[in-house]
């Protein structure tokens, strides 16, 4: 034995040396675990928007501040909004380690991730860590986005209704000798039909201008009734209003056959751009001041951030009043990845993010004196530096956090939640059909939708020939067992939900107007 | 005396007549595939208020350099991108011709006993794609393609239509003659690809290293997918980031909650789409000249008598 | 220790040197695209998520055999998208291979050698033009009101055509259109194919007193004849496959257009774009390789029996 040890004496004393070595630097580590200051844990966060050249100055003082808060800290990587869909959607699949990522009704499809399990589900997390959110977000968005009870996403406080309007350019109004009082507001079609003479006289006395700017995406949002697909060109909706849980093709309807009728009657008469169908206008219309009315999705005070944009003011004429659908629920969100190895962390963050003003501005605006200068208690105004750092703001969470620029009222969030709360939820609000079992038939479905959409919500085929055409076409293509598909999910969840829908909806609106007070 | 020397018919050439029907058709086809590349550079030295007012102009009523100016504002590392791009397409280039060459002429050989399975082994991938997400998870945590050069040159190193190219250009013009009288005189094999078979056969190793820098030069698709970080993106998927992003924002405006406005009020949206076609486009039309000169080489050694 | 007086001299073997050769590309071959072809089986499974990552994904989600592959042949619209990638690509391969042969003799046969270079130089534009702006180059062309070509009809006192409603003129204008953005490329490898025939085949036929064409004929086109299979085979192996570019973006997307438009790879890419369907995406592909598969041994038999010299493989 003696012999051995020192024939190998020289081996020994490296392996000793080595093993300490390893432990020492190991040292560090093991006395703090991970999530502490000394130890932060890393958040992977992929991130909707051009990557901003101040990121990394504004990431390092968040993580000044995060590190001392909840022992974490952030590695954001910004994917452009042109890519975002197809990067994160090979690196969700492929297995790749991250925490957090955007995702909404229409990028990174909340819906269909969360049905194939690639979110990490938060009930249990957002009661132990996450009860800041659950305060804070309206619970419209919380309740609403859940996908049979659970939710995958913590909702970005934001409008909660949707509303279409009908923007005005105000300077060609006014001179028009028309005001917002000779049309129709809120009723729907009508509303559209209230504001023909408008168009008529717009087209005689300026012709160079587009009456009404529509393109190729124009879609027809009614108020009438809420989709199952939450796209309102997919077969599949109920009337809106209570107890209505029958499918049926809206496409199909009076509501619809009324809208072909009046737009195909506009576009012959040429207040609609008769090359709209192939084109999907990249600057808008209004912003060129090439046309008179365009249609637009509301958010409150959006007639000061549009006439901002478009250099002339605007007038805003409603279409319906503001309802809440999935689809608006599931408008901006953030998601932790199936794979993430540290939940709790990460709901801890968000948690902090949809409560503390300090964080959730630091990351919206950049750095105080740097990015932007405050003139106000909760107001401010951007520096030039600023355009080394703009971030979306939905991308972020909580908007109502968030300081007021110049240009905003002072009471821009309290009439957020003024309109959140006057808008009606539908009554399948919550309810997210999952098409694999007819994946065919939604593949063919979507084929012939995309075939005949644009020429009919344009106003350039005439309905009464095309329609019959359309309809045989989805019938051709399976929509009698698409809708029969959705109807047996609907009553599924209907007979799940029904009991404690009602109760979750009055509690809903009992904090709403706790909100209001 | 003539006043002009009348230049004597060559054996082999067309007549003069033919000559200028030949030159008016082609012409007519070349004038065809130049002029929308013009009419888009026209259109990107407009300026924006004129596209507006009047649509697309060959002529433009108002000319403007905005577009670029914006570009070169935005893309601020636009150099690093060419610079980036340069790189990737002359390595690349190299790369993919040596692995290329050797393969195909290894396989157009009829004295390799195992030419069927390489073929074979060649043959396969194109057709069958394993599809996006394995390659990607392959290539990103075993490869380590992820923000790396790696990840911009090596998926276009080889491509087996290329190869089977090359197999028949060294096929048709070799002799096999000429191999054989080389081994008799003790050569090896690399000696005798080296020194015979490519010079021979260079107007193909010259096409497929024009093609293949082509490749290079457009790819996008690569680094939308491995690349993350800008010292790091190449040109063509840069000048798409600032198209993609330019479109968001216009079609997007209200979700910027005011942020927008001073992003939007100046940005040549139409003009600059045109003017990043033609920084991604023109100046790979720079290299052509370059391969050119290698097509002619192989006619003047393919006179020499065996 | 004895040293080795004579050193022999190690001549590795013909094959050993050949093995050598391909070894760059069979390890590039072996892990850029066998080894991730583990993922086919994508195709036969309904993708869910499983913690852990794309293994434990992929081995925990439930095989639904050929379930994924039903609507490629189910629906309607299955005969319509499958004839229209099938025709356009044959009228592709035809038209494109007799135009790039035509272009790369003509080229050769120039008189002024600088102008051939120009025209070459300038024909290869149109591959660099991206196929989304080509598209918007033929909305400058075709569009209804603004169009060059109604204007110009309506010069001449013929009606305006509303192109982007009307699926009968697509096929034309897009194989016109494909041809133009392709034939720079394709005619590259013929003319150096051209170029590298030995002359004297050449002056031995004009010796014989051999016209032009029929040089071209039994000279030219000849020796051009293991490229052409080459391309031909290439080309109808891919047969199935739809460059997605030209019928996406050309007509730009418009639904009016489907049924002269609308290809395999165009229909799967709207049918799933928002289901994000990954195992019927899986199911195309190998459906479509499969089938190219099929096309090229057969045709490289057929091949085989009439030339075996030339035939692929």
């Amino acid at each position: 034995m003696k012999n051995l040890i020192i024939r190998h004496k020289y081996f020994l004393i490296i392996f000793l040396l080595g093993f300490s070595l390893l432990s020492l630097s190991g040292c560090n580590n093991k006395t703090y675990p991970v999530g502490t200051p000394q130890n932060p844990y890393k958040i992977i966060w992929y991130q909707f928007g051009t990557p901003q050249k101040d990121l990394p100055m504004v990431q390092k003082k968040a993580n000044e501040y995060l590190r001392k808060k909840i022992g974490a800290v952030l590695d954001i990587r910004m994917i452009n909004p042109g890519d975002y869909n197809k990067k994160l959607n090979v690196i969700e699949i492929s297995g790749e380690k991250f925490d957090l990522c955007f995702t909404a009704a229409w990028t990174n499809s909340y819906v269909r991730n969360a049905q194939r399990g690639a979110f990490y589900p938060l009930n249990k997390l957002m009661n132990k860590y996450g009860q800041g959110i659950k305060k804070t977000v309206n619970p419209y968005f919380l309740n609403g986005a859940k996908i049979d009870g659970e939710l995958y996403a913590v909702p970005t406080n934001k409008e909660v209704g949707l509303q279409i309007r009908y923007v005005f350019n105000k300077k060609m109004l006014d001179k028009s000798g028309f005001s917002l009082n000779d049309f129709k507001p809120l009723a729907g079609v009508n509303t559209l039909k209230s504001i023909i003479p408008y168009f008529a006289y717009i087209k005689k006395h300026y012709p160079a201008i587009i009456p009404y700017g529509i393109d190729k995406t124009s879609s027809f949002i009614t108020n009438k009734y809420t989709f199952i697909m939450g796209d309102s060109f997919i077969p599949g909706a109920v009337k809106f209003g209570k107890e209505n849980y029958k499918v049926i093709n809206q496409l199909d309807t009076k509501t619809y056959k009324e809208y072909y009728s009046v737009l195909h009657k506009m576009y012959q008469k040429g207040y609609i751009q008769s090359g709209a169908p192939q084109l999907q206008n990249m600057t808008s219309l209004m912003m060129t001041g090439k046309t008179a009315v365009e249609p637009g999705q509301y958010q409150p005070c959006a007639e000061n951030v549009w006439a901002n944009e478009y250099d002339y003011k605007v007038v805003t004429l409603p279409k319906f009043k503001p309802v809440t659908t999935n689809v608006m629920v599931e408008g901006a969100m953030t998601a932790i990845s199936i794979n993430a190895p540290r939940p709790d962390i990460d709901m801890k963050f968000l948690n902090l993010l949809n409560t503390d003003k300090y964080l959730r501005n630091l990351l919206q605006y950049g750095i105080e004196g740097m990015h932007y200068k405050k003139i106000g208690q909760n107001r401010i105004k951007f520096l030039p530096a600023h355009k080394s750092y703009i971030m979306y703001s939905f991308t972020l969470g909580n908007l109502f956090l968030t300081y007021l620029l110049p240009n905003d009222t002072s009471n821009k969030w309290q009439q957020f939640e003024k309109f959140n709360a006057s808008s009606t939820p539908s009554q399948i609000l919550g309810f997210h059909f999952d098409p694999t079992p007819v994946s065919s038939e939604y593949a063919a479905i979507t084929n012939v939708v995309q075939q005949y959409q644009a020429g009919l919500f344009t106003g350039q085929m005439n309905y009464e020939t095309y329609l019959p055409k359309f309809i045989n076409a989805l019938k051709n293509a399976g929509l009698k067992d698409f809708l029969a598909e959705e109807q047996k999910q609907l009553d599924a969840w209907v007979k799940k939900h029904k009991t404690s829908k009602a109760e979750s909806l009055r509690h809903a609106s009992k904090v709403v107007n706790r909100h209001n007070k | 005396m003539p006043f002009f020397k009348k230049r004597k018919k060559q054996p082999l050439e067309i007549s003069k007549k033919t000559n200028v029907v030949l030159i008016i058709i082609l012409g007519i086809f070349a004038f065809v595939c130049l002029y929308p590349i013009v009419f888009l550079f026209m259109i990107s030295i407009s300026s924006e208020n004129s596209i507006v007012l009047h649509g697309y102009q060959f002529i433009p009523s108002m000319f403007s350099l905005s577009a670029y100016h914006y570009i070169f504002k935005i893309g601020s590392q636009l150099l690093q991108s060419y610079l980036i791009t340069i790189t990737v397409t002359v390595v690349g280039t190299i790369v993919s011709v040596f692995i290329t060459s050797l393969y195909a002429y290894a396989i157009s050989r009829d004295d390799f006993k195992y030419k069927k399975l390489f073929v074979f082994i060649a043959l396969i991938p194109m057709l069958f794609n394993a599809g996006l997400v394995p390659c990607y998870m392959v290539n990103t945590q075993l490869l380590g393609f992820r923000n790396s050069l790696l990840g911009l040159i090596m998926p276009l190193a080889l491509n087996s239509l290329y190869i089977f190219i090359l197999r028949t250009y060294f096929r048709t013009t070799v002799p096999k003659a000429l191999i054989e009288a080389a081994r008799i005189d003790g050569a090896g094999e690399f000696r005798i690809f080296y020194k015979i078979v490519v010079p021979l056969a260079m107007p193909g190793i010259a096409t497929v290293a024009l093609l293949t820098a082509f490749a290079y030069w457009g790819d996008w698709y690569n680094a939308l997918l491995y690349i993350d970080i800008p010292s790091l993106t190449p040109i063509q998927a840069m000048l798409m980031q600032i198209q993609n992003n330019m479109q968001f924002i216009v079609q997007n405006a209200s979700a910027l909650s005011g942020q927008a406005a001073t992003v939007l009020k100046n940005m040549p949206t139409d003009t600059a789409r045109m003017a990043i076609v033609i920084l991604a486009t023109v100046p790979i039309i720079f290299a052509y000249p370059f391969f050119q000169k290698y097509f002619v080489k192989g006619l003047t050694i393919g006179g020499v008598k065996d | 220790m004895a040293g080795k007086n004579v050193k022999k001299s190690f001549r590795p073997s013909k094959n050993l040197l050949f093995f050598a050769m391909v070894l760059p590309g069979l390890i590039w071959f072996a892990l850029l695209c066998y080894l991730p072809m583990f993922g086919l089986v994508l195709a036969f499974k309904r993708f869910h998520f499983y913690r852990g990552g794309f293994f434990e994904s992929l081995i925990h989600s439930q095989w639904v055999g050929l379930q994924n592959f039903y609507f490629l042949f189910s629906s309607h619209a299955a005969y319509i998208i499958t004839r229209n990638t099938l025709l356009y690509n044959l009228a592709f391969i035809v038209l494109g291979t007799i135009c790039a042969i035509a272009i790369a003799i003509a080229l050769s046969e120039l008189l002024n050698k600088k102008l051939a270079k120009v025209y070459q130089t300038l024909m290869f534009l149109p591959y660099f033009l991206s196929i989304i702006v080509v598209g918007y180059v033929l909305l400058s062309f075709l569009s209804v009101d603004k169009g060059s070509i109604n204007h110009a009809l309506m010069f001449f006192g013929f009606q305006p055509v509303n192109w982007y409603s009307n699926p009968g003129y697509w096929p034309y204008i897009l194989v016109i259109t494909n041809l133009w953005k392709n034939i720079g490329y394709t005619s590259i490898f013929y003319l150096a194919g051209v170029l590298a025939i030995n002359k004297q085949f050449y002056e031995a036929a004009d010796l014989d007193g051999a016209s032009k064409w029929q040089q071209i004929w039994h000279i030219t086109l000849p020796h051009l004849k293991p490229l052409i299979i080459v391309l031909v085979l290439v080309g109808i192996g891919q047969i199935f496959r739809a460059d997605f570019g030209t019928f996406y973006w050309l007509p730009l997307n418009s639904g009016a257009l489907f049924p002269t438009t609308n290809v395999i790879d165009t229909y799967v890419f709207r049918g799933l774009m928002d289901s994000g369907n990954v195992g019927m995406t899986a199911a195309t592909g190998l459906y479509q390789s499969i089938m190219g598969l099929v096309l090229i041994v057969t045709v490289n038999k057929m091949i085989k029996k009439f030339d075996s010299e030339n035939a692929m493989f």
